[in-house]
């Protein structure tokens, strides 16, 4: 029997070819988008879930309220670990940890710039779970000197993780002793890291690790807190000793549980909603082509429902029989997801940005796979099962020459494919005008051709040397100096400026040199900039920009005093606003520019704007290394162009763009596949029609109208809900943008266009294919 | 073994009731060759697919040996159905997607029927309809005639102890349909009841007994 019905399953499968590849190609892909974004949900879910102590940890944040927004910061003074544990009883153990700049590691004649360590307290491996292949956690970072190190540091260095005792030179200057080494640090974490000194050993840079409450804030606190403490309780008490309210801003401490961290920092739960919508969306038109397709194709089979009831059939083995052949498609379609997936995870991976694995082991996945698989299929076979299957033989046979009628709920299934899909090309349309919009906004700064190299060891000692050098090169303009890049001016403080009045206002300080504006194009509003024919300047003259002079509201105050920060400053210049905040988020706030001559953090090269071809520019980049390499012989010179430069927003808004470009094409594919089965189907139905048609002398053009004027009316029924959907959607989305395009009525014409054309040409040439055949072929065919 | 009381049949349609059988009494004894005849639309293949409980009636009784056909379940229908009845249709209906040797193979595979002996019943049946060369060929494969030997062979490969054919013999020449009601009245003689329905009154002439249908109504009963 089962082997009756198998063979009949194939047989049917490789009949309608056309059917079966769509059917199968379409499911596939929508297995293949869900099982990724499972397995990346999954993957995200495991973040930082192997710390055995996870339930118990809790990082500080510190809190910053104004004018009614709250802001979070995650590194806070070194002040706030310590005076958690002595003060709290509930807090039973405290770990700062201090994330280091770049390294010079030298071990032998082995010389490597390590980018990615940590100075904590010694007591990390008591919160944190990390496995120790040698060394004892309990010591291992109790001297100044000390450190522990990655089984791939160690490797790299000594050829093995037998490394205890041996010399590490750090910078030249300091001799550290490897006390333990640990596995890496699962991928699946938040904070990686490949080595860890003792927090002690900063005292030796000179850093402040004592602080105040609210300075230096720059280090992550994570608790250990007793079980069962009410975190909303501790979060009272702390706020009550630390709450600190000033003019325009409350500061505050704030514990948060550390299982929520990777989420709240990356804004992970949003991008999981949206991928999860999407794979939603996607897997739903699949099915949906499916359902569609297979009740299409039985309706049908009606006749062969119809004999095998006459030859014997119950309704048990009919259900048997079509639910069977759905769940056989929708199995093999998933085994094609699976292998597509698996292709595409490297492509998603690098668009992520974070490793996902499939992980077939997992019971969870598996689980969540074979119901999808189950509930397709047994959907996908309900129509013969429930319905055929109950009729009488002749009634069912009968039903076959009754197709015309009751197709409403797959007329209403595809309108709705089409509906998401239109709404998928809105989307996209409008998420890519505001990409666009932002990538090309006028920020008041020029970043064209200009080089960022961070400033260190030799070169920061001999800067002027290495300008004068740079500066011989015909190629090169501009050398200047700074302590950011001018798009990347964030942090603000609060103090008096500007007028005396004893009100902390916020704004946010750069160092500069003297051709910092010039070297980006930065233009004035007034006055003049900082120049070494000033000599006053490095003393008392002072800049701001023109938000900063609106907000204490100054008229033509150049060369009047300025007060900052309690001292007595001249205006020399008012510079012009330009975006100086990541992802134009909002409108430039005040900016105050002061005078630092040398050593700045970064060096701006500014190649001649002249320059476009790609050969020439990385010739004169060859040549400003060799000018670095002379100074700095050791260190091999790290630079960046500006135009390459973005922020992790920024990124965030490309991979959006990316993913709903994908998304969209696979939603056209797939909603396309599914008319296009449809309509095959139909004509197929219409094929006795139109040959008769014919046969009473109607035109090609007659019979391709009827064919298809019935698509364009679904389409345009589409549109009117799709519009709404993504008006409102995308109305949300472009509320995080202060900057952002106005929703025209353009893109959704333009989609509304889109999907009309797609629409018709997938059906067309099978109309074309209808209206042209040999009538009496057609009729044959009957 | 049939015995049809009042039985009834139309089809409502926009508010009319088209009528195709009406107040039918008619009574097949076990081991009966009934014909019945009648103008095309009479109702004949109604009436058959209501004998063999393929299609609702909307009023009236019918006996099945001693089933009351009219108050059984779907199931139980069935099975009756699979047990005794073999039926071939005016338009053949053979599955397009089985081979001939697959066609005949259905209805025992539904009853269950052993590999070994399937295997055999079928050879018998393709060797007495001499369509062995055909056996694995698909339907749109044959000619109407032979299309119509497979349905005829369908219908007998159970052995059934009722045959209802509806019109059997309208796509053979002459031969070959005289060949088919030979078949019918030697398993007739054997004891298999055969109700035929037929335009030919030649053939008509195997039947024992004629029923002839007129409008739905029972015309004439000629014995
Ligand atoms: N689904 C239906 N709806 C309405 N009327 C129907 C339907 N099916 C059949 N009829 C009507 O029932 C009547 C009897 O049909 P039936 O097929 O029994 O005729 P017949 O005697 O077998 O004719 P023929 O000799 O041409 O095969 C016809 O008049 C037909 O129009
Ligand atoms: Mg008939």
């Amino acid at each position: 029997m089962f082997k009756n019905y198998f063979k009949i399953a194939i047989r049917n499968l490789l009949k309608y070819k056309v059917y079966s590849l769509i059917n199968i190609l379409g499911l596939a892909i929508g297995f293949g988008c869900t099982i990724l974004i499972l397995s990346f949900i999954q993957n995200e879910l495991s973040v930082d879930a192997y710390h055995q102590n996870r339930n118990q940890i809790v990082q500080a944040y510190l809190k910053g309220t104004r004018d009614g927004n709250t802001n979070y910061q995650s590194t806070v003074s070194p002040y706030i670990g310590p005076m958690l544990k002595t003060e709290y009883p509930e807090v039973l153990d405290v770990v700062r940890v201090y994330g280091l700049q770049e390294v010079a590691f030298q071990v032998q004649d082995k010389q490597i710039l390590e980018s990615n360590g940590i100075a904590t307290d010694p007591n990390v491996f008591d919160l944190f779970t990390y496995r120790f292949i040698t060394g004892d956690p309990r010591v291992a970072l109790s001297e100044p000197h000390s450190m522990v190190i990655s089984r791939s540091m160690a490797e790299k260095y000594f050829g093995s993780t037998d490394a205890i005792g041996k010399m590490i030179r750090v910078e030249d200057r300091y001799d550290f002793y490897v006390a333990g080494v640990i596995e890496d640090v699962p991928v699946n974490s938040y904070t990686t890291f490949d080595y860890l000194i003792p927090l002690n050993f900063l005292r030796e840079l000179g850093l402040d690790i004592e602080g105040r409450p609210y300075f230096p804030c720059s280090y992550l606190t994570y608790a250990r807190i007793r079980e069962n403490t009410s975190l909303a309780q501790l979060n009272a008490k702390v706020s009550e000793r630390m709450l600190s309210e000033g003019e325009e801003i409350t500061f505050d401490i704030e514990l948060k549980p550390f299982s929520e961290i990777y989420f709240f920092e990356t804004g992970g739960k949003t991008r999981l909603a949206v991928m999860s919508l999407i794979a939603l969306m996607i897997l739903a038109l699949a099915c949906i082509n499916f359902i569609n397709l297979s009740t299409a194709r039985h309706m049908v089979r009606a006749r062969e429902v119809g004999i095998r009831k006459v030859a014997g059939a119950t309704r048990r083995l009919i259900t048997i029989q079509f639910m069977g052949e759905s769940l056989l498609i929708s199995l093999i379609a998933a085994g094609i997801g699976l292998l597509m997936a698996r292709g595409f995870l490297p492509v998603f991976n690098q668009m992520m940005s974070r490793p996902t694995y499939i992980d077939f082991t997992n019971p969870l996945f598996l689980t969540g796979l074979f119901a999808l698989v189950l509930i397709t299929g047994i959907l996908a076979g309900l129509y013969p099962a429930v319905f055929l299957s109950r009729l009488r033989p002749v009634a069912v046979m009968r039903r076959e020459n009754q197709r015309k009628g009751k197709a409403t709920l797959r007329k209403v299934l595809i309108v709705f494919q089409f509906v998401l899909s239109i709404a998928f090309i809105l989307c996209t349309l409008i998420i890519d005008r505001q990409t666009t919009f932002l990538q090309n906004f006028n920020l008041g700064v020029n970043k064209q051709n200009v080089l960022y190299v961070p400033m260190e060891g030799e070169i920061r000692d001999h800067y002027r040397g290495v300008r004068t050098e740079l500066l011989r090169l015909s190629n090169i303009v501009r050398v200047s100096t700074g302590s950011r890049l001018p798009t990347a001016i964030l942090s603000g403080s609060y103090f008096e400026w500007g007028v005396r009045d004893n009100v902390g206002r916020r704004i946010c300080t750069t160092f500069t040199d003297y051709d910092y504006l010039k070297t980006f194009d930065i233009q004035l509003a007034a006055g003049r900039y900082y120049s070494p024919d000033f000599p006053d300047d490095a003393r008392n003259s002072i800049v701001v920009n023109e938000a900063a002079v609106r907000k204490v509201g100054l008229e033509s105050p150049v060369g009047k005093p300025f007060p900052f920060d309690g001292q007595d400053y001249t205006l020399i210049g008012i510079v012009k606003d330009f975006h100086h905040n990541q992802m134009l988020s909002q409108p430039p706030e005040p900016v105050a520019f002061r005078l630092s001559p040398d050593a700045n953090d970064f060096m701006f090269i500014k190649i001649d704007p002249g320059i476009a071809d790609a050969a020439a520019i990385s010739a004169t980049v060859q040549d400003i290394e060799a000018i670095c390499r002379q100074f700095s012989p050791k260190r091999p010179l790290r630079y960046e162009f500006y135009n390459d430069f973005s922020f992790d927003r920024e990124r965030l808004q490309e991979v959006i763009r990316l993913m709903f470009t994908i998304s969209t094409a696979l939603a056209i594919f797939i909603s396309c596949l599914g008319l296009f089965g449809l309509t095959s189907f139909m004509n197929q139905q219409k094929t006795k029609e139109v040959g008769i048609r014919k046969v009473l002398g109607a035109s090609v053009r007659s019979i391709l109208i009827v064919l298809t004027k019935d698509i364009a009316k679904w389409i345009l029924l589409a549109n009117v809900a799709a519009w709404p959907l993504a008006w409102f959607a995308m109305h949300k989305w472009l509320e995080n943008f202060a900057y952002r395009v106005s929703l025209t009525i353009w893109p959704f014409l333009l989609s509304a266009l889109i999907a009309l054309i797609i629409a018709l040409l997938t059906v067309s040439w099978l109309a074309i294919r209808a209206a042209t055949a040999n009538p009496v072929e057609s009729l044959r065919y009957e | 073994m049939i015995r049809l009381k009042g039985i009834e049949k139309y089809y409502a349609n926009k508010f009319v009731k088209t009528w195709v059988l009406r107040n039918i009494d008619l009574e097949i004894r076990e081991g009966e060759f009934v014909t019945i005849m009648g103008p095309s639309g009479a109702g004949k293949s109604t009436l058959l697919h209501i004998m063999g409980m393929l299609d609702d009636f909307s009023g009236g009784e019918y006996y099945f040996y001693d089933s009351p056909v009219h108050k059984l379940k779907e199931r139980d229908r069935t099975k009756l159905h699979q047990q005794h009845i073999g039926f071939v249709f005016q338009q053949y209906h053979l599955i397009d997607e089985l081979t001939v040797y697959e066609n005949l193979e259905t209805p025992l595979l539904y009853k269950k029927v052993k590999g070994s002996e399937r295997k055999s019943l079928i050879a018998d049946m393709l060797d007495r309809f001499n369509i062995v060369a055909k056996k694995d060929l698909f339907p749109n494969q044959l000619s109407g005639g032979q299309q119509q030997l497979v349905a005829v062979a369908r219908a007998l490969i159970i052995h059934p102890r009722l045959i209802l054919a509806d019109e059997p013999t309208g796509n053979l020449n002459s031969e070959q349909g005289f060949e088919i009601m030979e078949l019918l009245k030697k398993l007739n003689d054997e004891g298999t009841t055969v109700v035929q329905v037929t335009h030919d009154e030649k053939k008509a002439e195997y039947g024992k007994r004629t029923i002839r249908l007129l409008d739905g109504w029972i015309e004439k009963v000629k014995s």
